[in-house]
């Protein structure tokens, strides 16, 4: 397994131990609380908030350890080049990414249209947030297994 | 006609014999010919299985490596190795 892919494994494990359990936070103070109609949109502007540089700080700690391990169990520099082909396969991930992000939007749009609460559209655009990081990783992981 | 011609056309893939050409001078390892012309391992490799079309720019390097034309190198349409 080349090193790119191994960046992508840790990204994986920085939205499963990250993005999910504080999305199932969210969702359960959201749950316990009850909020009017201002409150509510606050709440989950906040809460998109903090999970951007939280997501940050705890990719950037997770890649320190885990370049920190990788040159330790290898014994290679980890600072691996980044080639006209990982660049590709990088757009190619984000490309997909993106497509599921504009997908899960415009779902969001749509229920609101449809007048369900503001809560609902916070929640399809929160979910749809992490899909689209998954799909990323996922898709970069596919490209460089089975070529681009 | 131009349809099938376009068929004919999309049909053939991009070939090469870069791991040949490898052997043939001084057996240079894939890691080697990475570093010479500035990509990853696992580029070369991905290129030499065919899972990988190089830039135009890359498939020069490649060929100026083994100072051959780029037509000696890589072919479109034929077997590769």
């Amino acid at each position: 397994m080349s090193y790119k892919e191994k960046q992508s494994l840790v990204s994986l494990v920085t939205t499963i131990i990250v993005s999910i359990p504080y999305l199932a936070y969210i969702f359960m103070r959201y749950q316990s609380g009850n909020y009017a109609a201002g409150e509510e949109v606050s709440f989950w502007a906040k809460a998109i908030l903090v999970l951007i540089p939280l997501r940050i700080v705890m990719e950037i700690i997770i890649s320190i350890i885990f370049s920190i391990l990788s040159a330790i169990i290898t014994r290679e520099n980890t600072t691996d080049i980044t080639d006209e082909r990982d660049n590709l396969i990088e757009l190619k991930g984000m490309r997909n990414s993106f497509l599921v992000f504009i997908i899960g939007f415009l779902v969001a749009l749509i229920s609101v249209a449809l007048n369900n609460s503001v809560s609902t559209m916070f929640i399809i655009i929160f979910i749809t947030g992490v899909v689209s990081e998954l799909s990323d990783i996922f898709s970069k992981l596919y490209y460089y297994h089975k070529g681009v | 006609m131009s349809g099938s011609l376009n068929n004919q056309m999309t049909n053939k893939t991009l070939s090469n014999n870069i791991r040949k050409l490898r052997f043939a001078k001084d057996e240079m390892t894939q890691e080697q010919l990475a570093r010479i012309v500035g990509v990853t391992r696992q580029t070369i490799v991905a290129i030499e299985k065919g899972n990988y079309s190089p830039s135009l720019e890359l498939a020069f390097k490649i060929a100026i490596v083994f100072e051959l034309g780029l037509d000696q190198v890589f072919s479109y349409g034929a077997e590769s190795n």
